[in-house]
Formats: C-alpha cells, sequence, structure tokens
C-alpha cells in the first residue's frame, strides 16, 4: 500500500484565503448597503479600474502572479508527490501493509548508528532505494559500510519480508 | 488509490480546479495585456480602460455579491474542516441472522468493532498505539490498522498476531469470513531508555 501527500496545507491556506476574501466581500457590501464606507476601498479600486488598461504593467504584473499561483496550486493538485507510506511485502499474512516513510527513516538510521564505529549516521527511504551516509573515525571504512548494509538490510528484511529495496551505504572517514 | 486517506481526494480536485481557473484568467489577461492575443481577438483592445468611465452598479448587484460571498465562504469553511476530519464516518451494521429457531438480526457500530480491534493490538509486545476503521459493507468489511510500533518490535511478528488473533476475533464479531486487512506501520522515534 502506497499513501501520497494529501496537500493538506496548501489545502488549508488557500481555503483560508478564500474564506477571508470572503468575508471582507460581504462586510463591505453591506456597509455599502448601508451607507457606510466599506471596509474594502471599492470606490477607490473603481476609479483606479477606469485609467487602468490590460497592457498596464500593474494589470499584467497581477496577471503573470495570478497565473504563477494558479500553476502551483494546479501542480500541487495533480503531482503525486513523495509518498508518505511506503508499500512493503505482506509476509504471507495477506494484510495490505505499508510503513510511513519517515518512521522508517528514523529507524534506520537508529539501526545504522548503533553499528560499532559509526558515529553518526543518516538514513533517506525511498520505493526501491535506501540510502546511509555514515560518518566514521575508524580507518577501516570498508568494513563500516560492510557492517551498515548488513545492519539495514537485516531490518528491512523483517518490516519487508522478499522484497527488500536496494541498500546503498556511503561512508565518510570523520578526522 | 491506497484506500481511506481524506481528505486527500478533495484537496486535490479543488487545488486542480483552483489553480486551473487562476492560471487561465492570469495567462489570458497577461497575454491580452502584451498584445500577443490580437491576431485571436482583433476585438478587444489592450489599451482601452477595463472600467467604464460612469460606473454605476444596480442595488441589487450588493445582494448578489453578499450571497456570493456567503456561499463561497460557507464552503471554504466546509473544506477547512474537512481538513481535520480524517477517519471514516462510524456506521451501524446489521448483520443477517442465523437463521431457523436462532433467527434476528444483530445490528453493530463499526467504531466500536474497530474499537475492539485497536484495544486488541495495543495489548500486543511492542505496540505503543493503535487505531482501526471499519470500512465497506458487512459482507465485506475493510479493517484498516494505523500501528505504532517500538522500533526494536518485529514487524514480522505484528502481523502474525494480527493475522492469528486480533482478524480471526473480528471475522467471528462480524460473522464473516471475507475481512480485507490494511495496516500502517509507523515505527516510534522515541524508543525506551533512550533520550534524544
Amino acid at each position: 500500500m502506497i499513501r501520497r501527500p494529501r496537500r493538506s496545507t496548501p489545502a488549508a491556506v488557500v481555503a483560508v484565503v478564500l474564506l477571508a476574501a470572503c468575508v471582507l466581500v460581504a462586510v463591505s457590501c453591506v456597509q455599502i448597503l448601508l451607507a457606510q464606507t466599506p471596509l474594502l476601498p471599492l470606490s477607490a479600486s473603481a476609479r483606479a479600474g477606469t485609467s487602468l488598461t490590460a497592457s498596464s504593467t500593474p494589470v499584467v504584473a497581477g496577471a503573470v502572479v495570478a497565473a504563477v499561483i494558479g500553476l502551483v496550486l494546479l501542480l500541487a493538485g495533480l503531482l503525486p508527490g513523495s509518498p508518505v507510506v511506503l508499500a512493503t511485502a505482506d509476509a504471507g499474512t495477506g494484510i495490505d501493509t505499508g510503513i510511513d516513510r519517515r518512521s522508517l527513516q528514523r529507524a534506520l538510521t537508529h539501526s545504522a548508528s548503533r553499528v560499532d564505529g559509526v558515529d553518526s549516521a543518516q538514513v533517506t527511504s525511498g520505493r526501491r532505494r535506501v540510502t546511509a551516509t555514515v560518518r566514521t573515525t575508524l580507518d577501516d571504512t570498508d568494513a563500516v559500510r560492510g557492517a551498515v548494509t548488513e545492519a539495514l538490510r537485516g531490518r528491512l528484511e523483517d518490516l519487508s519480508p522478499g522484497s527488500g529495496p536496494l541498500v546503498t551505504t556511503r561512508t565518510v572517514r570523520k578526522p | 488509490m491506497a484506500g481511506n486517506n481524506r481528505p486527500a481526494r478533495l484537496n486535490r480536485t479543488l487545488l486542480a480546479l483552483i489553480g486551473l481557473v487562476l492560471l487561465v484568467a492570469g495567462a489570458v489577461v497577461a497575454a491580452l495585456g502584451l498584445g500577443l492575443l490580437r491576431a485571436l481577438l482583433p476585438g478587444v483592445d489592450p489599451s482601452a480602460p477595463l472600467l467604464p468611465a460612469q460606473l454605476a452598479l444596480p442595488t441589487w448587484a450588493a445582494y448578489v455579491a453578499i450571497a456570493a460571498a456567503v456561499v463561497v465562504g460557507l464552503l471554504c469553511l466546509r473544506w477547512l474542516l474537512a481538513q481535520a476530519q480524517r477517519r471514516p464516518k462510524a456506521r451501524t451494521w446489521t448483520l443477517p441472522g442465523a437463521g431457523g429457531r436462532d433467527a434476528g438480526t444483530t445490528r453493530i457500530d463499526t467504531d466500536q468493532a474497530a474499537a475492539a480491534v485497536a484495544d486488541d493490538v495495543a495489548a500486543y509486545a511492542g505496540v505503543s498505539k493503535a487505531r482501526a476503521d471499519l470500512t465497506g459493507d458487512p459482507e465485506n468489511p475493510t479493517l484498516q490498522l494505523q500501528v505504532t510500533a517500538s522500533q526494536e518490535a518485529s514487524a514480522t511478528e505484528l502481523r502474525r498476531r494480527i493475522h492469528d488473533h486480533a482478524l480471526p476475533r473480528l471475522r467471528q464479531a462480524l460473522d464473516t469470513e471475507s475481512i480485507q486487512a490494511r495496516l500502517i506501520l509507523a515505527l516510534d522515534s522515541t524508543p525506551p531508555g533512550r533520550t534524544r
């Protein structure tokens, strides 16, 4: 099972902005009906509208900004985004299983950093590839790399038996 | 689609629609202003004022604007509230009776049945948090589990226990053989005995 981002943050931002705009428009219109000064400078905007043309710089700039925001929102809606839940093998139980990607990265970082000789570790995980970058003070970086790869494979084998992603380990010699 | 991931579909549909409207409107106005649409729309003069000099809106325009703003505002509020509503709605299922002498029906609330499964799973070794939801229909229910386990916990063992213990109990409670199970596993970032 794979789960993609819900896009809750852009959705909430757009909803709040639209809601605020609706409130301002409604309040201003009520104020106009009550012959009060409206919250939004509606008459000033109308005056500006009579002097501005479609080729005026502010109009073109505003249109470009609107188009760019539109493109960003369109892409947020259409692009799948990097998965928040990665599919794992069901180990013959028939349970459709996925693992929270961030928590997997933390767990693998934890596993890698407990390997002897590892000073600090950073692990990123994708659907098919897990990459670990470890810092070590030991001279024998090959041994550390092998041990870290082995530890991560072991952890992944438990989490997703038989379908383990490719594990790559990079070692950085720390002076 | 990976089952229940509310409100992903709503968010993505609305974001794409609003984005498309903004993109098209912005692009058309910008192209008009830059004179790129002269061949396509020869009747539109980019150097003409946007609004006529003597602009007097009728009174009903304000009422229309208020009504539109209220409707759109309420829809936005609904959209905002949907962000907090991530779990499927609880329902009451009527399970078919056994027939014969034991004829009768059983009614079961999906949230209560799911909570019982969550309690079962939460009691397993290494599990710190478990949440369950039941969706689908009484004949073909789907159990969605979200389990947080300690980093040292064995995922294989956890799956085996869910398969051998929690699922059979739910099958018995719902009196159905065909339960689909989905599990999302999160590994606890703060294992006991280790401070960050």
